[in-house]
């Protein structure tokens, strides 16, 4: 399902004197199956673009196409039905276009701190919440809750427990279990690492990893510039409501301008990797992901130079 | 939600955000004190042969008085950059309170005691007939219009306090107004304390709803459409989180004042002093002297609008 952003414009609390222009004129594409990681200062947009893509939050103007669901402000709907009819299109299509709970249905998005949103008495009642909201027969939605469940690793003897009785990270777990249990096609996930322990982390990380090669598209806001190149497929760069930079991960850390602009750190393997370039090793930086492949393009270099000079 | 315009301060330079908020929740008092004084006449009628005297409305009086009121609040919202619009979206959050107040209010019957007049010189029927024995006495609608006006104003004269003072110079001027309870023990600080705690965190908590909304919404729970129960469902899975993270919440805030050494019962120095000037003097004095003028008024027990309208009458 790609999602493509045009001319999308968010004004918060507009013609007051509190009005903030959060979002200016983006257009943006976002791949079908990639693991697209959005990066960018606090307060420069990233969380209400995110959450235009599943209509939590209504374009000013501008729209999100999200595989036929139009996200847009009421009178540009209006407008885009007129101009459908035109066009012919079938009555499915043009339900599609308004129909924010199937949409919700398929965009599954997860808050920071999701733990907050839990409520139930049992940790699978809270994780058959969803399902069960998006109509399916009780039985189907704790079956799906119990294989979500599953899916973030967590213990069969804790399904029957409280959820506030939970550390925070299997809280994190369950509260996430509850969006995947919907088997959204696109998953967005902002910062879903903040406050977790580096273990914790690396566990969530991978549960995204898997999620992802099971054929879902992958959004993450994050901080986390290792995270960033082992994971991501591509980033997009937000600054002050605006799109900077659209590319892939290795591209970001060659771009000096964008590393001082964002006050990022490089990933230390990247840093490394163009430590060793200076001293005249000849390593390709897209193909460097976490230590291990750093290690394997050193080694691959080291066959290449003594193959070269024996 | 953020949409929400109750009590929230909104920054301006004007003469009224100027004012010392000690004069401005003053002023208010007494402002609410002027709406709620009727004006009444005494007036003998013969019943049975027998002289009695009645006490009456003076409703063109009564009018008079609300519209001038009116008047006179709409200038000061003018002068805050309070709207009109402001006002009536306050008046809208809370219209089926109002439809039933009112239409309640209009289906009670009164006596012939409560009489009025609407000029001295004009009397008519205590009621008319909707339909069979189906009255509605036209005190009992006078009484239903002025609720109207009174409500009208009060919220007015609210919305320009909060929305020119901040809530922390409102809790500072209630403990200031509070402090010679102190002689007798009373908690001054410590009520002023949880007033400004409880105000400082509605547009948190405000927050907090929007954000766990929008949490549920993306787990598939409608606000807003669907039947009775499922609605229920869904306040549910707000409101539990909701008390949970505000519970954390004040946990945490008790604990990090205590970490800094707050303690309720120890003297404390202001960061800010409310300054008294001359405009502050000024604007108690005239508040006084309307609210004197109006008492005054009502308790001549004349109708003076009718004086005035026969002696305009009476110079042509």
């Amino acid at each position: 399902m790609p999602i493509k952003f045009s001319h999308l414009n968010y004004i918060y609390s507009p013609s007051t004197p509190f009005a903030s222009i959060a979002l200016e004129d983006i257009n943006l594409e976002i791949k079908d199956h990639s693991f697209t990681c959005i990066v960018g200062h606090t307060g420069s947009g990233k969380s209400t673009l995110i959450q235009q893509i599943n209509a939590l939050l209504i374009p000013t103007s501008g729209q999100v196409d999200v595989n036929g669901f139009i996200v847009a402000s009421k009178n540009d709907t209006k407008t885009i039905k007129k101009n459908r009819r035109k066009n012919k299109l079938t009555k499915e299509e043009l339900k599609k276009l308004e129909d924010i709970k199937l949409l919700r249905k398929n965009v599954g998005l997860v808050f920071q701190f999701p733990e907050y949103q839990l409520f139930e008495e049992t940790v699978l009642k809270d994780v058959a919440f969803g399902p069960k909201n998006f109509g399916y027969k009780d039985e189907e939605a704790i079956e799906l809750a119990k294989n979500a469940l599953n899916l973030v690793g967590l213990n069969e003897e804790l399904f029957e427990k409280s959820p506030f009785e939970l550390s925070g990270g299997q809280k994190r777990r369950v509260a996430i279990a509850g969006i995947i249990s919907l088997k959204p096609d696109v998953l967005i996930l902002d910062e879903p690492t903040a406050g977790l322990d580096p273990q914790g982390c690396q566990e969530m990380m991978d549960l995204f990893k898997k999620i992802h090669q099971n054929g879902t598209t992958v959004i993450m806001v994050t901080h986390d510039m290792d995270n960033v190149i082992k994971y991501g497929s591509d980033v997009v760069v937000l600054g002050k409501g605006k799109v900077l930079k659209e590319c892939q991960p290795y591209e970001l850390f060659l771009d000096e301008n964008m590393i001082s602009l964002l006050c990022i750190e490089e990933p230390k393997c990247i840093h490394f990797a163009k430590e060793l370039n200076k001293k005249g090793y000849h390593l390709d930086l897209s193909k460097i992901k976490d230590v291990e492949s750093l290690a394997d393009e050193i080694a691959s270099n080291k066959k290449e130079i003594s193959g070269g000079s024996l | 939600m953020k949409n929400i315009t109750l009590g929230k301060y909104v920054p301006y330079n004007s003469f009224v955000h100027r004012l010392d908020p000690r004069v401005k929740i003053f002023s208010m008092i007494l402002l609410l004190v002027a709406i709620f004084i009727k004006f009444t006449a005494n007036v003998d009628i013969l019943e049975d042969g027998v002289v009695k005297t009645i006490t009456v409305d003076l409703v063109g009086l009564n009018f008079a008085v609300y519209f001038l009121l009116f008047i006179f609040i709409y200038i000061i919202m003018r002068i805050s950059h309070v709207s009109l619009k402001m006002l009536f979206g306050q008046l809208k959050a809370m219209w089926v309170m109002l439809i039933f107040l009112l239409i309640i209010n209009i289906l009670v019957p009164r006596s012939n005691e409560n009489a009025f007049y609407i000029l001295s010189n004009f009397s008519i029927d205590p009621y008319f007939v909707v339909f069979k024995d189906f009255k509605i006495y036209y005190s009992s609608l006078f009484n239903t219009i002025y609720i109207v006006f009174r409500l009208i104003i009060m919220f007015g004269l609210t919305l320009v306090l909060t929305s020119t003072t901040k809530p922390l110079e409102i809790t500072n001027a209630l403990e200031w107004m509070m402090s010679p309870l102190k002689v007798i023990h009373f908690p001054a600080h410590e009520i002023a304390m949880t007033i400004s705690l409880a105000l400082r965190f509605i547009p948190t908590l405000l927050e907090e709803t929007e954000r766990i909304m929008k949490a549920q919404a993306s787990r598939g729970v409608d606000f807003e459409h669907g039947k009775l129960i499922e609605k229920i469902r869904a306040v549910i899975s707000l409101i539990v989180p909701l008390f949970i993270s505000a519970f954390q919440r004040s946990e945490e805030l008790a604990n990090a004042m205590e970490a800094r050494g707050y303690n309720p019962g120890a003297k404390r120095t202001k960061y800010r002093i409310n300054k008294w000037h001359l405009r502050d003097t000024f604007t108690l004095l005239f508040v006084v002297i309307l609210l004197g003028g109006i008492i005054t008024l009502s308790a001549l027990h004349i109708d003076v609008l009718a004086l005035l309208v026969n002696w305009i009458t009476s110079l042509f």
